[in-house]
């Protein structure tokens, strides 16, 4: 029983201080933008004409070769003209001011037009630079974070109704604390995140109402058997876990896996998956540990 | 059950499940030049796993570079440079900029307003995937996923700019459409099938449109063409002109249809977005916006996003169905035949689901209800293992273990069913099509979980003859059942 209070003093204590953190760079700095919502200098490489995809591929490989020279490149980006088929190569890069960019694009240019690149006619290119800065979202992220509130809300009232009213408490805590702490750990850590982060903080609550409820579950059962029916909430709770690790543990492991790959995959074929891979880890790992840990120990402390 | 009649469903089901992966993911040749694609491909894929489309507007006076490029060359402007001023990427026009490149005020403004209204305006679409981005400080770049709206005609008109209002064939204002005539405008279907707007005004905007019917049939009446019997009425936006549609009576009513001949609901959409804005006096812009080209481009997280998701599901399905054939034996095999059907009843929900979007949120979303099946089925076994040990036939620990699952499991489905059902109407954009594929992804979970995977248990539960060691478990005794 003192374990437990321990257990669950430490938890808080420490989340509730990562969580401060984290609330404290977003609010200041705010979250570190993938490359889908951060602002960005751009340097954007046009041909005239469709290239083919080797033409393509091989200016692509030369432009990141030269601007590397100069600067890093973060992210390219190829699309293509609806109107002329024009071959668009958009490379984010970074630098100290407009001016650096400026000077960048303009040795870009000067170089390819000095350079043999197969398929790939020279006068036909010309090169620009921009900057970039994301709007934010609005209505969007407000009307989802009130679901996510009401979410919460439901998840109280339900574990309240059907297991009790420490449990709906010790869920609600739990998944507040769950969804609160990843948002704050990808703060902390700079992970880049996108509009899909959001996604990340509602998988969060979910899986840890899924996870949490597991445990209840136990407890409502063993209140309804004569043999356990007056063991301690200690315990109690203690057997729950014990009994439901298993397959916590197996589920937890197999959405951690399916995250590992495709962040590994991301790291290939594009960093922002990995980005969100990440941060979906995260959410995995904490809903898994505020489900055997957290709760089971806020559950104690409540009981007295 | 019989082993003859176990041996029929098995053959039954395997048939099933292999046609409907058959069809999921193969693609083969019709009657020629027909093909048969696989319903995978049929899913609609968001920005981040799909890509789309992109466009930069450019307000009037603010040139690109090689336009800018394309004048200094040209020989009919060659006092470009003296007439264009770059800032950053762009060239503004001496009319908005000074020599020093300091922009009016009255530009300043109106573009801060336009970028505002740009912003709402395609937050209403409720793409799953968007952006719109301030680039050089003038222009605005706004990416969506794939539609099937025409592109060009989208990025126009939900750049119109001014106000809106319903106007004759001449071009003469008859009504201005502001919140103080009008409620809220909707989409709405025709009895043509086409799909128009649906006008909920006021009580001063029912009786000004009333007046506005009532002119308009009363110069069909006075028209000395007897074969006419409707008016044709505009629906401007500054001076682009929406739609048209025919009045063909007075209308005195609170809500009105006005057919805009649109194929496809997005379309209407579209105006219904561009309307909703303009109904408030703030969000009146004087600038015209240009979209001259739009872009095609990959998905954001990398090229191929989609099948790569795709594959990784494949192969932790696979790696899924290991673990549980080795730790559950038969019970195992139930779970991975319950689990194939539950992961083919999502594809072909969300290929054949319209109004569904793939995305990262989604995929998260799929990740869960795989979960879900995956950690109680698992909670089932673990449960008639435990009843199993406590000395109980085969049979009635199967049984006692299914019942003592039940409750834990509708709980949960019922309580993520509903949280998805609160997020499906709170949530918009990405969050709203994640919260799509976890409402039927919870339903068909719970069925797999509930249904499917015990049908399959209890079929398979037939053949075996010894059937404890077909569950992994291990008792001295024989089994009566």
């Amino acid at each position: 029983m003192r374990n437990q209070k321990t257990v669950f003093w430490i938890n808080l204590i420490v989340s509730l201080a990562l969580i401060v953190v984290g609330a404290f760079l977003v609010g200041f700095v705010g979250f570190n933008g993938d490359s889908t919502t951060s602002d960005t200098y751009v340097i954007e490489v046009r041909d005239m004409l469709r290239l083919t995809d080797d033409a393509r591929d091989a200016l692509q490989d030369y432009c990141t070769d030269e601007l590397g020279d100069s600067c890093s490149v973060v992210s390219v980006k190829a699309s293509e003209s609806s109107a002329t088929g024009a071959t668009v190569l958009e490379f984010s890069v970074t630098a100290d001011s407009m001016d650096e960019l400026a000077a960048i694009a303009d040795s870009l240019g000067s170089s390819i037009a000095s350079a043999s690149i197969d398929g790939v006619d020279a006068t036909l290119i010309t090169v620009s630079y921009h900057d970039s800065v994301n709007a934010p979202y609005y209505t969007y992220l407000w009307r989802t974070a009130i679901g996510l509130g009401a979410g919460l809300v439901l998840l109280f009232l339900y574990a309240a109704i059907r297991f009790k009213l420490s449990a709906g408490i010790s869920a609600l805590v739990a998944g507040a604390h769950d969804v609160l702490l990843t948002l704050a750990l990808v703060a902390i850590f700079r992970i880049p995140a996108g509009v899909g982060l959001i996604g990340v903080a509602t998988f969060s609550l979910l899986f840890s109402a899924f996870l949490n409820l597991f445990v209840f579950n136990k407890v409502r059962e063993m209140r309804k058997t004569e043999a356990t029916r007056d063991l301690p909430a200690g315990e109690m709770i203690r057997t729950a876990v014990r009994d439901n690790r298993m397959v916590i543990l197996m589920t937890a492991i197999f959405a951690a896996l399916c995250c590992v790959i495709l962040g590994a995959v991301g790291l290939f074929i594009g960093l922002d998956l990995t980005w969100i891979m990440l941060a979906a880890l995260l959410a995995v790992v904490v809903s898994a540990c505020s489900s055997l840990f957290l709760s089971p120990s806020l559950y104690v402390v409540l009981k007295g | 059950m019989g082993k003859k009649k176990s041996v029929a469903l098995i053959v039954i089901m395997v048939i099933v499940l292999a046609g409907l992966a058959f069809i999921s993911v193969a693609s083969f040749a019709l009657s020629s030049p027909n093909y048969f694609t696989p319903l995978i491909s049929h899913i609609q894929l968001s920005t981040d796993l799909g890509g789309g489309y992109y466009t930069v507007y450019y307000p009037e006076g603010v040139i690109s570079q090689e336009e800018y490029d394309l004048l200094i060359n040209s020989d009919t402007d060659s006092d470009a440079a003296e007439t264009y001023t770059r800032h950053k990427g762009v060239y503004l026009s001496d009319e908005i900029a000074g020599e020093d490149g300091t922009v009016s005020e009255s530009f300043q403004a109106e573009f801060d307003t336009a970028f505002r209204v740009m912003q709402e305006r395609f937050e209403g679409k409720n793409y799953s995937g968007y952006s719109v981005k301030l680039q050089d400080d003038y222009t605005i770049r706004v990416e969506i996923p794939y539609t099937e709206e025409t592109v060009s005609t989208l990025f126009d008109t939900i750049g119109s700019d001014g106000v809106a209002y319903f106007a004759d064939s001449s071009g003469n204002e008859l009504m201005e459409l502001n919140d103080e005539y009008v409620r809220s405008v909707a989409v709405g279907v025709g009895t043509d099938g086409n799909y128009g707007l649906i006008f909920n005004f006021t009580s001063e905007g029912q009786a000004e449109f009333a007046d506005v019917t009532t002119d308009l049939m009363s110069s069909v009446t006075s028209s000395s063409d007897t074969t006419v019997s409707s008016a044709t009425m505009y629906l401007y936006v500054g001076d682009t002109a929406i739609l048209q549609t025919s009045i063909s009576s007075v209308l005195d009513q609170a809500a009105v249809y006005v057919g805009g001949g649109f194929a496809t609901p997005e379309a209407a959409d579209t105006v219904v977005c561009l309307v909703s804005s303009a109904l408030s006096e703030d969000n009146i812009f004087d600038l015209t916006l240009e979209a001259p080209e739009y872009y095609e481009y990959g998905p954001t997280m990398g090229a191929n996003a989609g099948l790569i998701v795709a594959i990784v599901f494949g192969v932790l399905t696979l790696v899924m169905a290991v673990y549980s054939i080795i730790r559950y034996k038969g019970m195992g095999l139930a779970h991975v035949l319950g689990f194939i059907t539950f992961a083919l009843l999502m594809i072909l929900c969300l290929s054949l689901v319209e109004s569904v979007v793939l995305n990262m949120a989604g995929v998260l979303a799929i990740l869960l209800t795989a979960a879900l099946v995956c950690g109680f089925d698992w909670y089932a076994f673990k449960n008639i293992a435990d009843e199993f040990a406590t000395g109980k036939t085969l049979t009635a620990s199967i049984k006692a273990g299914y019942k003592k699952s039940l409750a834990l499991t509708i709980d949960v489905h019922v309580v993520l069913f509903v949280a998805a059902l609160i997020l499906y109407f709170a949530a918009t954009g990405a969050v709203f099509y994640a919260a799509t594929i976890l409402l039927f992804g919870t339903v068909l979970s719970a069925a797999c979980t509930l249904g499917v995977t015990r049908f399959f248990f209890y079929v398979l539960l037939a053949q075996p003859k010894n059937k404890i060691a077909f569950c992994n478990f291990k008792r001295e005794e024989t089994e009566d059942a």
